[in-house]
C-alpha cells in the first residue's frame, strides 16, 4: 500500500516534465544550440517550428538524453539528464524519429509496440493490457499480428507512436511527424496526438518544420527556432498577430492563414479551410460576373 | 556503447569530402594522387625509422594545414583503437616465448616502425579521399582507362560507407531510447545485435533501390564514354608539386637503400 501511494507521489512530482537553462550544444566547432532555456510542464504541447538545419532533431535528441549538452543544463522530472541511467531515460521519455523504418525487427507488430515495456521489464499481463489499450486508441488493432515490414508509411508511424507511448512516458518527443504524409493522413496523425495530449497524462513536444500543422493544433505551444536560438514563443493567436514572423525566419505560412490573409480576413480557431473556400467561391463569382 | 558509437562516427567521417579551401584543394587531383603513392611507396620501401618519421612529419603537417586538427585526430583515434589489441597481443606472445629485455627493446622498435608506416599509410590516403572530391576521383580513374561505370561505382560505395555509418548511429540511439542495452544477459545481447542490424540492412537495401533507380532514370552507363562539363587544369603549382614529390621519394629510397 505505502508502495503504492509511494510510486504515485514521484510520478505526479514529475512536473515540470523537462527543463532546459541555457543549453548549448556542438557536433563540431560550430554550436547548433545556442542558450536554449524552456520549461515543459506536465501534459502540455510543446511544438518547435524551425527551417531545416535550425537544430530541432539536436534539441529532441538532448532532451532524449541521447545527447549530452556541451553547455548549460537538461533536466527530466527534476533529476540532472546527464546523471539518468538508460532504463531512467527509456521510462522517462517516448522518442519517435521521422524515420519509423529504423526501428522495426521484429516480426509481429505486437512484439514491436510491447519492445519497450519489455525492456523495462513490466510483467506480461499489463503489458498485453497496455498493448490492447494504446491499439484501441491509435487505431491500429488489426495491425497487432501483422508483419511491420507490411505496412504503409501511415500504419508504421502509427505503430512507432504507439511502441514508444506502451510504457506511459510523462515525456513524448516526436521529431517530424508529418514528413512525407499527404494532407489526409497528416490530419488524421495530429488528431490522434491531440487525443492523446487529451487522454493521457503526456507532455508532447513536436518537432517540425510544417507549419500547416499549427492550425490543427490549437492549445500547443509555439517556438520558432531558427540558428540555434530560440526567436518567437508564444501562443498560435500570438503568431497570427504577426505572420511575417514565419517569412523573416525561412518558414512558409500555413496555407489556410495565407489564405485568409489575402482574402482580408483575420484567421481564427473559427475558421475552417472550406469557409475560406466558400469564400473564395464568393469572390469568383464575383470578378467573373 | 559510447566507444563503438565515438568509432563509428569517426569512421563515417573518413570518406567524406571536406574542403577545398586548403592549399592540397587546389591541387590538380593528379597532382595528389602522385603525392599519395609516393607517400604509400615510402612507407613500403623504407626501412629507416628515421626517415619514416620524417615522412610522417611531412604528411601530419600537411594534412593539419588543410584538414581540421579535430579530424585528424580522430583519424588516428580510430586507427590506435583498432591496432590496439594487436599491439598487446605481440606484446604477450612474444614475453610468453622468450621473456628477455633485447626481445622487448627489438620488439618495441619493430611495434614503432609499423605503427608509423601505418600512419604514414593511412594520412596518404586520408589527405587524397578528403580533400578531392569525389566525382574527380571517378574522373581520374576514366582518364586512365578504368570505364566510367566502375570508377562511378567505387565512388558510390565510398560514399554509402559514411551514409550507412550514420544510418547506423541513428539505429543505435533509437534502440537505446527504446531500452535496448538495459538487460544484459546473452540472450538479450543476441536479441539487440538483431535490433540493429535488421533495420540497418532493411535501410540499406531502400537506399541501393532509391540509388539504383536514380542511375536507370539517368541512362547511366548507356553510352561507354561522357563527357564531363568541369575539368581541372594541371598548372604550373601542380608540376612543382610532382616534381617536388618525386624528389623526396628518391632521397628517401636513397638512405633507406
Ligand atoms: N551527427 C551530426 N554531426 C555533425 N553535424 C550534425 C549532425 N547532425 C546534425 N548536424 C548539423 O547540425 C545542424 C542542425 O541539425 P538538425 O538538428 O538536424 O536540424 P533540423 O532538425 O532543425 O533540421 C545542421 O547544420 C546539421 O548539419
Ligand atoms: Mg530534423
Amino acid at each position: 500500500m505505502l508502495a503504492l501511494f509511494k510510486s504515485r507521489s514521484s510520478e505526479d512530482s514529475c512536473d515540470p516534465v523537462a527543463r532546459v537553462d541555457d543549453l548549448w550544444f556542438r557536433y563540431g566547432e560550430e554550436y547548433v544550440l545556442k542558450g536554449i532555456s524552456l520549461q515543459i510542464r506536465k501534459r502540455e504541447l510543446v511544438l518547435v517550428l524551425g527551417p531545416n538545419g535550425s537544430g530541432k532533431s539536436t534539441f529532441l535528441k538532448v532532451l532524449a538524453g541521447i545527447l549530452k549538452p556541451v553547455r548549460g543544463y537538461a533536466s527530466l522530472c527534476g533529476r540532472d539528464i546527464t546523471s539518468l541511467s538508460d532504463a531512467d531515460l527509456a521510462r522517462l521519455v517516448g522518442y519517435v524519429h521521422q524515420n519509423p523504418w529504423l526501428y522495426m525487427f521484429n516480426s509481429k507488430v505486437f512484439d514491436e509496440i510491447s519492445f519497450v515495456a519489455r525492456n523495462l521489464g513490466i510483467d506480461n499481463s499489463t503489458i498485453t493490457k497496455n498493448v490492447l489499450d494504446i491499439a484501441t486508441k491509435l487505431d491500429i488493432i488489426d495491425l497487432l499480428d501483422r508483419s511491420p515490414f507490411s505496412l504503409s508509411e501511415g500504419e508504421a508511424r502509427r505503430v512507432v507512436l504507439a511502441s514508444a507511448l506502451i510504457h506511459k512516458p510523462p515525456l513524448l518527443l516526436l521529431d517530424e511527424p508529418t514528413a512525407g504524409l499527404d494532407y489526409g493522413l497528416k490530419k488524421r496523425f495530429i488528431d490522434i496526438i491531440n487525443k492523446i495530449n487529451n487522454l493521457l497524462e503526456t507532455a508532447i513536444v513536436i518537432a517540425t518544420h510544417d507549419t500547416d500543422i499549427i492550425t490543427m493544433l490549437p492549445k500547443a505551444k509555439l517556438l520558432i527556432l531558427n540558428e540555434g536560438r530560440i526567436v518567437f514563443r508564444g501562443s498560435i493567436e500570438d503568431v497570427l498577430d504577426n505572420p511575417s514572423i514565419f517569412t523573416k525566419n525561412n518558414l512558409v505560412m500555413p496555407t489556410e492563414v495565407e489564405l485568409a490573409q489575402r482574402l482580408g480576413i483575420r484567421w481564427d480557431r473559427a475558421t475552417d479551410l472550406d469557409d475560406l473556400l466558400l469564400e473564395l467561391d464568393r469572390l469568383r463569382k464575383t470578378l467573373c460576373r | 556503447m559510447s566507444l563503438t558509437s565515438i568509432y563509428l562516427r569517426n569512421l563515417s567521417q573518413i570518406f567524406l569530402f571536406y574542403s577545398e579551401k586548403s592549399f592540397l584543394g587546389k591541387l590538380h587531383p593528379l597532382t595528389k594522387a602522385v603525392l599519395m603513392f609516393a607517400g604509400i611507396a615510402i612507407a613500403f620501401l623504407c626501412n629507416k625509422l628515421v626517415v619514416l618519421l620524417l615522412t610522417l612529419a611531412t604528411f601530419l603537417s600537411m594534412a593539419l594545414l588543410s584538414i581540421s586538427v579535430k579530424r585528424v585526430a580522430s583519424l588516428i583515434t580510430s586507427l590506435m583503437i583498432f591496432i590496439s589489441p594487436m599491439i598487446l597481443f605481440s606484446y604477450i606472445y612474444s614475453i610468453f616465448r622468450s621473456p628477455s629485455t633485447t626481445s622487448l627493446i627489438g620488439l618495441s622498435a619493430s611495434v614503432a616502425t609499423a605503427i608509423v608506416r601505418l600512419l604514414i599509410m593511412s594520412l596518404a590516403f586520408y589527405i587524397f579521399f578528403i580533400t578531392t572530391k569525389p566525382q574527380s576521383i571517378a574522373r581520374i580513374l576514366n582518364s586512365i582507362g578504368i570505364p566510367y561505370k566502375y570508377g562511378h561505382g567505387f565512388v558510390i560505395a565510398l560514399r554509402f560507407l559514411s551514409v550507412i555509418a550514420s544510418d547506423l548511429i541513428e539505429i543505435l540511439h533509437i534502440q537505446k531510447t527504446r531500452g535496448l542495452f538495459i538487460r544484459r544477459n546473452f540472450l538479450s545481447r543476441l536479441r539487440s545485435s538483431f535490433a540493429v542490424f535488421v533495420p540497418l540492412i532493411i535501410s540499406a537495401l531502400n537506399r541501393v533501390d532509391e540509388v539504383t533507380i536514380a542511375l536507370e532514370v539517368k541512362g547511366f552507363g548507356l553510352n561507354s564514354k561522357r563527357s564531363y562539363l568541369y575539368s581541372e587544369v594541371f598548372g604550373f603549382r601542380d608540376a612543382i608539386a610532382v616534381l617536388l614529390c618525386l624528389a623526396g621519394l628518391a632521397i628517401a629510397i636513397r638512405f633507406c637503400i
